[in-house]
């Protein structure tokens, strides 16, 4: 319940605003975020927009906004249960939206770090189930990626947004891995952008 | 949704749904017998097999204080679970080996408060995968992202039936006792042995693996009804052997498949994951029609030859540089076992309601086949199947 206040508040808000469905400078993300959708997490990030150009790609064609941005976000992710996983991300990130549409499509090159902390052994009691970790063990990694957002305004301070994350996973002591990362989410640009 | 309702729907997956297990530890978990339950019944009940299913089925009649036998056809208690102390410094499953559900499971098995004991598991989440297809090995490292279940630190499932359920139950456990004939057509129901041996109860409850009821080793008078005999034949119960071999050095991943990545039907894995041990074991577990090529070799010896000069081929003879000794568990050649765990076909929920339903009030049925209401093919579910079996049993 307290979470569509949330939402109603924040859409309300949104459409007070002035009519023009762009990114701000520096938008706040909020987002559902896991390994593949089953394992739940959060991420939040913003976006610090260096450079912005609009281009008209022919005659009667609806101009399109082009936007570079640095994207740092930070992420929080359980994987089964037992694997807690903490990231810090930055992207590169590239986003193109038609001026007169509420759609855009981002993609994005990335660097990440991220600490896995795995309850490797616990033990219950068998009288009750109570649990107890006996073992972590901790394993860092590396993440470059390679992302695809796409995001609808749904007011012109308010976006959501899917954003589909391909990473290999590199340490130096753990098995290297890769992961498909799902994200799903809104932004919340709170100053619009100086156009 | 609630567990049960959980399992249900992925009770045929076998091994593969172990990539689900991890997603049950939250889901509702609580006593598998209503509180309620009430006992009417007062005679004599024989159970037939003292593997999981058998064991938690006495465990439950002792508690409800009636009067019980087993009649069990090996040497030894756990059938399908078993348990290889002195390999190396921790105890070998040769048996059922993994988890796979939330372990607390085995808090609804014992459902007993005054048995205040911790148990140890290990998160079974293999970091280094590699498949081996067509003579090619790759890795396949993203599989750790999901696949995680659990293993028994230093025990086994075998400790688990042995410790807290067998010491209720050893005086009512007749071993070398195979069944060759229930008779139910009288008043009391009549279980000859193969000593000659006539036993006689109030109720039976056939534990026994469906390859045993398949291939007509017990002898119904009156026979099984139609619907019964037609339901075994739909479920498959296909050969199984288990081999593991210590070596003075790791050359191998966490787990090798040598099939799809989705199939687990061939797998080497690394059973020293998560121990305390030093010692390098790899085992193999091999089911259906890959497993025929080893099931069938005349000797043990056989067996440990051919996966060497297999794993020779993979890893350039370091198999065999490196090779201390081996054990094969051949459970196809066990005369009481013939084979591995039941593979359903679509629509099983009716075939198991059909298999389950007991005959004239006399004649009950449990086994890892034979669960309603979790799943089916795994240890934790014929300990599942037997709290159902006994529920009916004792209101009758
Ligand atoms: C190699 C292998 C690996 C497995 N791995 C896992 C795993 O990792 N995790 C998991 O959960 N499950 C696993 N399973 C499945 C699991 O072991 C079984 O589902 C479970 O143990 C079956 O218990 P049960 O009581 O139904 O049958 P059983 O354990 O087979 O018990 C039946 C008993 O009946 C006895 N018997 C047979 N015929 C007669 C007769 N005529 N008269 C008297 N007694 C008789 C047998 O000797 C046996 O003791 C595995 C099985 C195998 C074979």
């Amino acid at each position: 319940m307290k979470a569509y206040l949330f939402f109603g508040i924040f859409i309300l808000l949104g459409f007070s605003a002035r009519a023009q469905y762009r990114a701000s400078q520096l938008p706040l993300s909020l987002a559902y975020y896991g390994n593949i959708l089953i394992n739940p997490g959060v991420k939040i990030g913003t976006e610090w927009e260096f450079r912005q150009w609009e281009k008209t790609p022919a005659q009667n064609a609806s101009p399109r906004q082009h936007r570079l941005s640095l994207d740092p976000q930070l992420a929080f992710f359980q994987q089964g249960g037992h694997r807690s996983n903490f990231q810090f991300h930055l992207d590169l990130a590239y986003r193109i939206q038609k001026l007169d549409r509420r759609r855009y499509a981002t993609w994005a090159l990335g660097l990440g770090y991220l600490q896995q902390s795995q309850v490797v052994n616990w033990s219950f009691n068998l009288s009750d189930g109570s649990r107890q970790d006996v073992e972590r063990t901790r394993r860092h990694y590396v993440l470059p990626s390679l992302s695809y957002e796409w995001g609808f305004f749904s007011s012109p301070r308010l976006n959501w947004y899917s954003k589909f994350s391909f990473a290999p996973w590199l340490s130096a002591e753990a098995a290297n891995t890769l992961s498909l990362q799902v994200e799903i989410g809104l932004k919340w640009h709170w100053s619009t952008s100086k156009n | 949704m609630k567990r049960k309702d959980f399992l249900k729907n992925f009770a045929t997956l076998g091994l593969g749904l172990s990539f689900f297990s991890t997603l049950l530890s939250s889901c509702d978990k609580g006593s598998l017998l209503p509180d309620d339950l009430e006992v009417n019944f007062r005679g004599k009940v024989l159970i037939i097999g003292a593997g999981a299913a058998g064991m938690t089925a006495a465990y439950l009649l002792k508690r409800y204080g009636i009067d019980f036998e087993i009649l069990e056809a090996a040497p030894t208690h756990g059938g399908r679970i078993k348990k290889l102390s002195g390999f190396v410094d921790f105890p070998i499953d040769l048996g059922g080996e993994w988890i796979h559900t939330d372990p607390k499971v085995m808090v609804d098995l014992i459902d007993d408060e005054e048995v205040s004991v911790d148990i140890d598991i290990i998160t079974y989440n293999p970091q280094t995968f590699q498949v081996l297809r067509d003579g090619e090995l790759r890795s396949r490292n993203f599989a750790n992202q999901f696949y995680s279940e659990y293993k028994f630190k230093n025990t086994t499932w075998f400790d688990f039936f042995d410790q807290y359920m067998v010491p209720h139950i050893r005086d009512r456990i007749r071993y070398e006792r195979p069944v060759v004939g229930i008779d139910y057509s009288g008043e009391r129901v009549v279980v000859e042995d193969a000593t000659g041996t006539f036993h006689e109860a109030d109720k039976v409850l056939v534990t026994v693996p469906i390859s045993i009821l398949k291939q007509d080793l017990i002898n119904f008078q009156p026979t099984l009804p139609t619907d019964k005999i037609e339901a075994l034949a739909t479920i498959d119960y296909p050969p199984i052997l288990k081999v593991f071999m210590e070596f003075s050095e790791r050359f191998y991943p966490d787990i090798l498949i040598r099939d799809g990545l989705f199939e687990q039907n061939n797998l080497l894995y690394d059973a020293a994951f998560g121990k305390d041990s030093d010692h390098h074991v790899l085992g193999l577990f091999c089911i259906g029609e890959d497993a025929r090529a080893y099931v069938d070799l005349e000797s043990d010896e056989a067996v440990l030859e051919r996966l060497l000069a297999e794993l020779d081929a993979i890893y350039e003879g370091r198999a065999s540089q490196t090779y201390r000794q081996g054990v094969v568990q051949n459970w196809s050649k066990e005369p009481y076992i013939r084979g591995s765990y039941s593979h359903f076909q679509e629509g099983y929920r009716s075939t198991i309601d059909t298999l389950i339903e007991p005959i004239d009030g006399k004649v009950y049925f449990a086994g890892e086949a034979m669960n309603p209401v979790g799943q089916t093919s795994t240890v934790h579910g014929a300990g599942e199947s037997a709290y159902v079996a006994i529920e009916k049993l004792v209101q009758a």
